[in-house]
């Protein structure tokens, strides 16, 4: 489209390669004489020929697209895309709050922020569904066009109803929407589709899409279709069913693990060390199914490669078989595995895989490595890194009350603020006024306050205390020399404030 | 005839209007962050000097001292601005919030005003007084000016010479070799041409070798019929027309100041449209801006160039989607132009458009007055995304153009594939580049 496609431009262009000190200006029928001779003559010519083609440039034909069916939800305000705009360009750590925000409003966003949204959300598969709720059938449409947004078309939405037509003949995105659909408003009937289509099922990747349906109202009757799913070929897809029989204790899958791990565990092995593990045995098929391993290879194994499958046995079990074999609670449990340091990890996993109340209480509660032992200085543990998960089966008050009780009205906790980006929001009023109690504290003498401690605090505080607590901070940065991130964290909160308001 | 707004302490501005005054949508967006009343624990709005009101405010920001932000906001002249950050933007993002407070009424009347308010005040009333006892600063001895552009004149056609001579030999001793000759064959002839003062030339020819891929000997002998087309046109000297003559001048590299252009060049009232703008880049790495306009009764186009430093962004002196009743000056080209005063800009509904052939008539009639055009404003009616070998935007014909796909996907996403109208430059060689898409409801958005 960018050359002259006249006849005469070829044979100009010829002449131009080889260069008119050796052949002559060639006599074109289209184009008039020129007067010149040599280069000023062929120069002129091109130059002719250059504009008459581009002034003589005609219309192509293309099949317009086929439009996508009006979204009818209501735009957010102009204000809430305004921000939008402005989280996009430099405050992306807050995008996800705005959008779960804005996807609990039932509102759409703004047509034109959808391609950017797509391209986050494509390189974050966190902000999905959030994304894929917001930018609507539009966002859907728009994606048909992108390969790589393509994921957009098999989120499910809260609006998606299911369809015959669409399960029996629909795109595998179609499908997998109609499969969440009906599996929101009659479990057993989505079940019973599941386990009709399941051996045609050709691709592991739409295998693993479509039993991800079953996390939607999941119950005891689920449990025969992902025990089939363990014999599947895709690793995904068996990974996946496991994950799922993990939240059905009463499964006979369940049963099953608790076999395997009552055949494992050995009582008063010696007096220093009262309960242990021993290694499974790695030709064990029936237990490798069941726990979705992969057979070990030929060549001998460490130990810790052994370990390793009886720690996958002792987190996917029912906890229950430990307080049955050892007659005591969760606490006493603890306890008795505390010597045998990879066990006593491998059942605070198992608290955190099997969300159980109780046991992530008993875990927290443990004198020398729980929640009061973290907040320690100079506390070293891997508790901290499960910290989140740990607090994530609790209700939020209670998770609020633990840190608060924990950290205790003493020393400055080091790394508080990483250990208040675990207990998750909303912070309860009286979390967030200790907290504000510690910012507005003078700096300890002698330099014994840790600014990049405080900073972090004040990073915890910006993106989780619930910003209708702004009050509490007092509008003077209390520290003169960690102004700037104390006047970060008013400004976060005010500008959440705002975010909140307007959707 | 413009009409002065008079502004009285009770007359607020919309925040659609402030929001006009930003220099650039990131300008726009960075004020939007320090727009809450919280980050403005001091500000008030007091009678300025001389007429007019001043709204000022303290924002606290980062750093240990709050910054001082004011806006001067006089009827008949052109809102001032003072603001103690760094920013180069003028409005700054502090001042462009505390506007955006004032305009929502988040900004108390008061008598008082802080020292710096009054300092600021009093010398701004002190320099207009100044302006209009005075005597203006003595204007340029004319003949000196006309010995100067006779001078520049004579530097370009001996450059131009050159030129013609050097693209002769080029195709007198074959282009085959081309693809193998260094960068410094072309710059050589290109640090000539700046050296005689033709810097549109210049440029035209360090894009000589730019990247032709399998078709560079038609690209190159493109390139080099229009240039020599240029050097032609430059050294006839008679035989055409006064503005011909003009954009042979200007893109042989001889600009006007746009001083003199104010004060002399040919003056149209209309009501403008602002029908879009797309950044570019020189070849000497600056930022650029082209805006478009078109005169609603005159139906003339006109061309808003603006440029900045790399780091920062070129001045939008128009708002995309709005129109503006006023007076343009144009360069003697005819077709760049600047603002006359500060006119209003209100919201204007989509500019009336037509139909692909329609658009490439006007091309080639744009092409008659300047056969180096690169890119010409179209307005399509009724424009749909559409697909042939890629992505084309067809009229209710069902003709189509090829899309450049750097804003396409904000295009689909606006549209959804259904009818618009579309501002957009067309390029025969790179496609057309939508700017400015006017949704469902007439709603202007810039791609």
């Amino acid at each position: 489209m960018n050359h002259p496609d006249t006849p005469s431009w070829g044979r100009l262009v010829s002449t131009a390669l080889v260069g008119t000190s050796r052949r002559p200006v060639p006599d074109l029928p289209d184009l008039p004489r020129r007067p010149g001779r040599g280069a000023a003559a062929l120069l002129d010519l091109a130059a002719l020929d250059t504009v008459r083609a581009r002034a003589g440039y005609t219309a192509h034909t293309a099949e317009p697209v086929t439009p996508d069916a009006p979204d009818p939800r209501p735009e957010t305000g102009p204000a809430a895309t305004r921000r939008l705009d402005a989280i996009l360009t430099d405050r992306s750590e807050l995008l996800p709050e705005w959008l779960s925000h804005a996807a609990r409003s039932g509102r759409r966003v703004n047509h034109a922020q959808i391609p950017d949204l797509l391209e986050r959300a494509a390189r974050d598969s966190g902000l999905r569904s959030a994304v894929a709720t917001v930018v609507g059938d539009r966002g859907t449409w728009l994606a048909g066009f992108n390969r790589t947004w393509s994921f957009v078309a098999g989120e499910p939405l809260p609006t998606d109803t299911y369809s015959d037509a669409a399960w029996n003949d629909g795109t595998p995105a179609e499908r997998r929407r109609a499969l969440f659909a009906l599996r929101a408003t009659d479990p057993a009937a989505a079940r019973s589709l599941l386990t009709a289509a399941w051996p045609r099922e050709s691709r592991g990747e739409e295998r693993r899409g479509l039993l991800q349906a079953l996390a939607v109202n999941l119950g005891p009757d689920d449990a025969g279709l992902l025990d089939a799913a363990l014999d599947d070929r895709g690793a995904n897809v068996r990974g996946l069913a496991l994950a799922l029989l993990t939240r059905l204790p009463e499964s006979a899958h369940a049963h099953r693990l608790r076999g395997y791990l009552r055949e494992h565990v050995r009582l008063d092995a010696t007096p220093r060390c009262p309960v242990e593990v021993t290694a499974t045995d790695p030709r064990r098929t029936d237990l490798l199914r069941d726990l979705a391993l992969a057979a070990p290879g030929n060549r001998s194994q460490s130990r810790d490669e052994r370990w390793e499958h009886s720690r996958v046995l002792v987190t996917h079990t029912p906890l229950d078989v430990w307080t049955g074999l050892l007659d005591t609670g969760p606490v006493g449990v603890l306890a008795l595995a505390e010597q045998e340091k990879d066990l006593y990890e491998a059942l605070a996993d198992a608290a955190c895989v099997q969300a159980d109340p109780d046991w992530t209480r008993a875990v927290l509660d443990h004198p020398r490595s729980g929640l009061a032992h973290l907040v320690r200085p100079g506390a070293q543990h891997p508790q901290r890194q499960r910290l989140r998960a740990l607090l994530a089966p609790l209700p939020v008050t209670e998770r609020c009350a633990r840190v608060l009780a924990a950290i205790g009205s003493g020393e400055e906790p080091p790394q508080l603020g990483e250990i208040l980006l675990a207990v998750g929001a909303p912070w309860t009023r009286e979390l967030s006024e200790e907290v504000v109690r510690r910012l507005a504290a003078p700096a300890e003498p002698h330099g014994r306050g840790d600014p990049r401690g405080y900073r972090l605090l004040c990073e915890a505080a910006a993106g989780r205390m619930p910003p209708e607590h702004l009050d509490l901070l007092p509008g003077e940065p209390p520290r003169a020399e960690e102004e700037a991130a104390y006047l970060r964290l008013r400004k976060t909160l005010r500008f959440r404030l705002d975010m909140h308001r307007e959707l | 005839m413009v009409l002065p707004r008079v502004i009285r302490v009770s007359d607020r501005w919309s925040t659609d209007e402030v929001w006009d005054l930003a220099p650039d949508p990131s300008s726009r967006k960075a004020a939007l962050k320090v727009a809450g009343a919280g980050s403005w624990p001091r500000s008030g709005v007091v009678p300025a000097d001389g007429g007019g009101l001043a709204v000022w405010g303290e924002c606290e920001g980062s750093g240990a001292k709050p910054y001082l932000a004011a806006a001067h906001l006089d009827g008949e002249k052109a809102p001032a601005y003072k603001c103690s950050c760094p920013s180069r933007k003028i409005p700054c993002k502090h001042v462009l919030a505390l506007l955006a407070l004032w305009s929502r009424g988040a900004v108390a009347d008061r008598r008082d005003r802080p020292e710096w308010v009054a300092a600021w005040l009093s010398a701004r009333h002190a320099r207009q007084e100044r302006a209009v006892n005075g005597t203006p600063a003595a204007p340029v001895d004319p003949e000196r000016a006309a010995a100067t552009l006779r001078a520049r004149e004579r530097a370009v056609t001996a450059g131009l010479e050159e030129l013609r001579l050097w693209l002769r030999d080029q195709v007198d001793g074959g282009l085959a070799g081309a693809p193998e000759l260094g960068y410094d064959h072309w710059d050589r002839m290109a640090k000539r041409l700046v050296d005689a003062k033709a810097g549109g030339a210049a440029s035209l020819v360090t894009q000589l070798p730019q990247n032709g891929g399998d078709r560079w000997p038609d690209r190159l002998l493109e390139r080099l019929g229009l240039l020599h087309l240029l050097v032609e046109g430059y050294l006839a000297e008679d035989g055409t027309d006064a503005r011909f003559r003009a954009v042979v001048r200007s893109r042989a590299g001889i600009s006007t100041r746009t001083e003199e252009v104010l004060a002399s060049g040919e003056r149209v009232r209309d009501t403008w449209r602002v029908l879009g703008s797309r950044e570019g880049l020189t070849p000497d790495g600056m930022r650029s801006r082209r805006t478009w306009l078109h005169g609603s009764a005159t139906g003339r186009w006109a061309l808003s160039l603006t440029y900045a430093r790399p780091a920062q962004a070129p001045d939008s002196p128009f708002r995309c989607g709005t129109e503006t009743d006023g007076e343009l000056a144009f360069h003697p080209d005819g077709r760049r132009a600047v603002r006359v005063g500060r006119t209003p800009e209100r919201p204007a509904s989509p500019p009336p458009g037509g139909t692909v052939d329609q658009a490439l008539d006007s091309y080639a009639a744009a092409l008659a007055q300047d056969p180096w055009l690169e890119a010409w404003p179209v307005v399509l009616e009724n424009a749909v995304p559409a697909r042939a070998d890629g992505w084309h935007l067809a009229d209710p014909t069902g003709a189509s153009l090829p899309m450049e796909t750097g804003e396409l996907w904000r295009l689909l996403a606006a549209t959804g594939g259904r009818p618009a109208t579309v501002a957009a430059e067309w390029s025969p060689v790179t496609g057309l580049a939508p700017m400015t898409v006017w949704d469902a409801d007439g709603k202007a958005l810039a791609l």
